[in-house]
């Protein structure tokens, strides 16, 4: 369970984003529309403890982001979150395999190659496991930012853009790789988009203002 | 996948640029390591020439010529001395012992030097084969010699004027090897050992053959030291050949006109040569006070002299120079003199290649923060996944600091493999023994000290990095 109370952030006294209440069941899934500017990037962060809010509180699992220190809470960010970037933002000096076992190394857990080749066959990349990322697709390296944001077996896995400059076959299959692998771990799912095509497969919906 | 192999991975990503900063390290490291091991073996083995020599005695120049012609037998010596002059000077109180050299001709460009068998026993040399020489014209060689001449006992061969290669040769009085010295990583090993009246004797052929009368080695050492000046201001060798052979022959004219009033001197050591070849106990003799009646004409080269004590070193170089004929040169002083002088164009060389190390840490430095702009995106991602900030410090300094490792220890390779090709050159052209395939424990500091380096360019970077904003990164996208 997910749990946003009076979240309110503000940008140099400016007040960029303000959430009164959120609550995303523990296996769902919670599209966050807007338009540009509005705060969705800026929800996905506070919920990844990237961004600290000004006031309010997140809860991620009973736990509150702002009990935990800075260490604590990106050991906690590695272990329970998983984030799917606009622009993937693969390690480009990195293999597909040796992405996610960054991704593993730095959450604190030991190395589990099973895990991994699990995750890529699932996504259909059994076969670029040693492939660097410029030597993918773009399809093909968004099913690796998928994998990698789902390594770990995250809680929570935070979606942004994930569907845009995509043809509707290919955000289709986007979307479904995704509800697919949120499904695999019972992680929630929260997607911050413009994209209104996926609007109706989510279970809920928060569409942000832009603050005055 | 830890920050090592990751760390591994970025600088994989940038070969060039990584290769250009390994190598630009790796260059002053190797510059220092090659200066480093050449001065030390090189003052290790001035140190060892100088073994045992307090003094030395020869003609009036430079004292330092005396001191490179006389102990390292590098330079041409400054001129020849009485032998009247130093049979007195051995008596003196304050010396403890005194060995003459004479110098004047070579064997392939080793000196055939004329001395006593103190001579070899100050350098603890032992034979390796044969006996040490005993009679004039035999000789005992240095290992080096052996080594690239190939001479055996029981061969013969003849030595060429001058201290350098392409002399005429004595081809009226060769030489016979009758022993081998074992190496001892000192001047010996080079050099080509005898009685000092075998010297005496090669050249009173040599004035009989040229001129038909006994002429004394000044002359000779008067043509070979024009020979030598020529050579040291590089004349090309057709030039130099037909050049030298005029020179040497104007030489010799000159110093028969200089003679020619000297008649009766020159009767004297006429006389003096054949009773040299009529007795045969005096060639038994090693000793050089042996030949009493002949010190009135011969001369030497120089006198190296052990003092009886320290105290000696007070008055006894100020007396010997008061004397107008000889010159007492110090071997300490002088080789201090040679290390400042050399010691100015190791401590440029030295300089340039700390600025290589600088202008390598600056590569690093510039490569580190134009790869943090290259990465920003990258290092925010890194925090996502769960990276603390300490752990993109630790990344970015794991960089400099592999860069600067595997600098450092290429360029340690690299500075030995230098010396030993520089070495082997050495070896060839000077017949110093020099190394590369020895260690110094200042290489370790070296190493620590390029290190270092490559830990402080990675500082400002790492930090930079440390404090990567990542939501301000990733709203920028």
């Amino acid at each position: 369970m997910i749990e946003i109370h009076d979240m309110e952030q503000r940008y140099q006294q400016r007040v960029v984003l303000r959430v009164a209440s959120l609550r995303v069941p523990k296996t769902g899934r919670t599209i966050v529309m807007g338009r540009s500017g509005s705060g969705k990037s800026t929800l996905l962060h506070a919920l990844a403890g990237i961004l600290r809010p000004t006031s309010g509180s997140i809860a991620i699992e009973g736990t509150l982001l702002q009990t935990l220190s800075g260490a604590a809470l990106d050991r906690f960010r590695g272990r329970n979150i998983g984030i799917v970037l606009q622009r993937l933002h693969l390690i480009r000096a990195l293999s597909v395999r040796d992405n996610l076992r960054l991704a593993q190394h730095l959450a604190g857990l030991a190395p589990d190659e099973a895990r991994i080749e699990q995750v890529l066959a699932g996504l259909g990349l059994a076969q670029r496991l040693e492939a660097k990322p410029h030597e993918l697709s773009y399809g093909q390296q968004q099913r690796v930012a998928i994998a990698r944001a789902v390594i770990n077996r995250p809680k929570l896995i935070l979606a942004d853009e994930p569907t845009s400059n995509l043809d509707d076959d290919n955000c289709a299959e986007a979307i479904k790789l995704l509800f697919d692998q949120a499904r695999d771990c019972g992680a929630a799912l929260v997607v911050a988009t413009h994209d209104s095509r996926i609007r109706p497969l989510f279970d809920q919906e928060l569409v942000l203002e832009a603050c005055a | 996948m830890n920050l090592l192999q990751l760390a591994l991975a970025y600088l994989r990503a940038r070969p060039l640029n990584t290769l250009l900063n390994i190598f630009l390290l790796a260059l002053g490291v190797a510059m220092i390591v090659v200066l480093m091991l050449f001065t030390r073996q090189m003052e290790e083995r001035l140190q060892r020439d100088l073994r045992g020599i307090d003094l030395v005695v020869g003609a009036k120049g430079s004292p330092l010529q005396l001191i490179l012609s006389s102990v390292y037998h590098l330079d041409i010596p400054t001129g020849n001395i009485p032998l009247r002059d130093a049979e007195e000077l051995r008596k003196h109180p304050q010396i403890k012992n005194a060995i003459p050299l004479a110098l004047g001709d070579s064997y392939h460009g080793y000196r055939i030097v004329g001395t006593e068998h103190a001579y070899p026993a100050l350098y603890g040399a032992k034979l390796a084969q044969g006996t040490l020489w005993q009679a004039p014209l035999e000789a005992t060689l240095g290992a080096e010699v052996v080594r690239t001449s190939k001479l055996k006992v029981g061969d013969q061969f003849t030595g060429a004027h001058g201290l350098g290669e392409g002399g005429g040769e004595h081809e009226q009085t060769p030489y016979k090897v009758v022993g081998i010295l074992a190496p001892t990583d000192s001047v010996i090993d080079r050099l080509v050992l005898t009685g000092v009246e075998s010297v005496w004797r090669v050249h009173e052929h040599h004035g009989d053959h040229d001129e038909g009368g006994a002429e004394g080695e000044h002359e000779d050492h008067a043509a070979q030291e024009e020979h030598h000046a020529n050579e040291a201001h590089g004349e090309p060798d057709e030039e130099h050949t037909s050049e030298r052979t005029e020179k040497h022959a104007d030489a010799h004219a000159e110093a028969h006109e200089t003679h020619a009033a000297e008649g009766a001197a020159e009767v004297d050591r006429a006389k003096a040569k054949s009773e040299n070849t009529a007795l045969p106990d005096m060639t038994q003799q090693r000793e050089i006070t042996a030949l009493p009646d002949m010190t009135q004409q011969r001369e030497i080269t120089a006198l190296l002299v052990q003092y009886k004590s320290s105290f000696a070193a007070v008055g006894l170089p100020r007396f010997i120079n008061s004397k107008s004929a000889l010159q007492a040169a110090s071997p300490a002083m002088e080789s201090a003199r040679l290390y400042q002088l050399v010691g100015f164009g190791v401590d440029t060389l030295r300089a340039f290649a700390g600025v290589l190390i600088f202008s390598a840490a600056l590569s690093v430095f510039i490569a580190l923060t134009n790869a943090l702009q290259e990465r920003r995106y990258d290092l925010a991602v890194l925090r996502t996944l769960g990276a603390g900030q300490g752990s993109l410090l630790r990344l970015i300094l794991t960089e400099g600091i592999l860069l600067a490792v595997v600098g450092a220890l290429l360029g340690l390779v690299l500075g030995h493999i230098g010396t030993e090709v520089l070495g082997r050159w050495f070896e060839a052209t000077r017949h110093v023994h020099i190394t590369g395939w020895t260690w110094s424990p200042t290489e370790l500091w070296l190493a620590a000290m390029a290190i270092a380096v490559g830990l402080l360019a990675s500082i400002v970077p790492a930090f930079v990095a440390y404090r990567t904003d990542i939501a301000a990164t990733l709203a920028k996208e």
